[in-house]
């Protein structure tokens, strides 16, 4: 009677154990392949491609400044990634500055920035500021600080 | 008298028949009579009449399905993409539409505060009026549309192309 039991206790533990090791085997078709076309790598060659009121100047400034980790390419061809964006000023209006006593900018800017490989959008990023202290070159020092944000956490 | 009787019944009766065909026609709404009208062949089960003159397909986005955002007015499509990626959108945004399996198409406006409406109501904040709408680049069908229309928008196109996004969101399946 005690070895049937013994013998009991010991097949499920046998199985109890096949069942653990099987798992981590089972699990493994099942998980998704993470998407590395959307990753945008530390020391990758990015083109910036020209925007309305040369805002892509203003933005190679920002991340030359926020020391975004990306080597900024004069030429398309030899570039792994492209900036392109939109951005839009509106120059405060006597009715503001004389009802709202504000002298500041609006300022609207969205990049995204496009795997030329794949084809594919890595990053992208809108910003609007109604009152922008420092005009477009908030905007594009935002856009830097959020891109930066992104190749740093690797995802 | 039994003959008068059999010609009002007669005549009773060929009144009816003569005014059936046109009683389905009447009671027919327009919604039915437009979806009837447009309704393409084997593809009955997909489609879904809101509105008079309005089909939208009821299939769903697939998750991780590649979107074409194209050019849109004053750049919105970078908006709405910036807002996809914001809101999390499971697709894939490609820049290439030859790579896609939808397109999001559509148009934006920006209303200015003026000086009547800073002065009266203190506002300097813009009004915001979008719309897009996404198509299946295989089948033609349009599987989402969206208008958007903020008063006193406090990011302008910003909040717009996020209010599409996340509609868009609600729409996509896992």
């Amino acid at each position: 009677m005690k070895h049937t039991g013994l013998v009991g206790l010991f097949l499920i533990m046998a199985v109890l154990v096949s069942g653990a090791q099987q798992q981590p085997g089972k699990a493994a078709p099942s998980e998704k392949v993470p998407d590395t076309s959307q990753v945008i790598p530390s020391g990758a060659k990015v083109f910036i491609a020209p925007m309305p009121d040369d805002f892509n100047q203003y933005l190679k400034t920002a991340i030359e400044k926020k020391k975004v980790p990306v080597t900024v390419v004069e030429n398309r061809d030899q570039a792994d990634f492209e900036i392109t964006g939109y951005s839009e000023t509106q120059k405060a209006s006597t009715a503001k500055k004389l009802i709202m006593g504000s002298w500041h900018s609006r300022e609207s800017a969205s990049i995204k920035v496009v795997n030329l490989k794949t084809a594919t959008v890595a990053f992208a990023y809108s910003y609007n500021n109604d009152n922008s202290a420092h005009g477009k070159k908030s905007s594009s020092e935002s856009c830097a600080k959020h891109l930066k944000e992104k190749i740093e956490s690797g995802k | 008298m039994r003959k008068a009787v059999l010609a009002f019944v007669a005549f009773c009766a060929l009144s009816a028949w003569a005014q059936q065909p046109e009683s389905p026609a009447e009671k027919k709404s327009p919604e039915q009579t437009d979806a009837s009208s447009q309704k393409s062949p084997g593809s009955d089960e997909n489609l879904v009449a809101s509105e008079p003159n309005t089909l939208i397909s009821a299939q769903k986005i697939p998750f991780g399905a590649r979107v074409y955002v194209a050019p849109m007015p004053n750049g919105f499509d970078n908006y709405v993409i910036a807002g996809i990626q914001k809101k999390k959108v499971p697709v894939v945004i490609v820049a290439d539409r030859s790579k896609a399996e939808f397109e999001v198409t559509g148009i934006a406006e920006t209303d200015k505060a003026g000086w009547a409406k800073m002065l009266f109501l203190g506002s300097q904040q813009t009004n915001e009026s979008a719309s897009v709408k996404m198509v299946n680049l295989k089948t033609g069908a349009v599987v989402f549309a969206y208008s958007v229309n903020k008063v006193n928008s406090v990011r302008g196109k910003q909040s717009a192309g996020e209010a599409c996004a996340k509609h868009m969101k609600e729409k996509i399946v896992d």
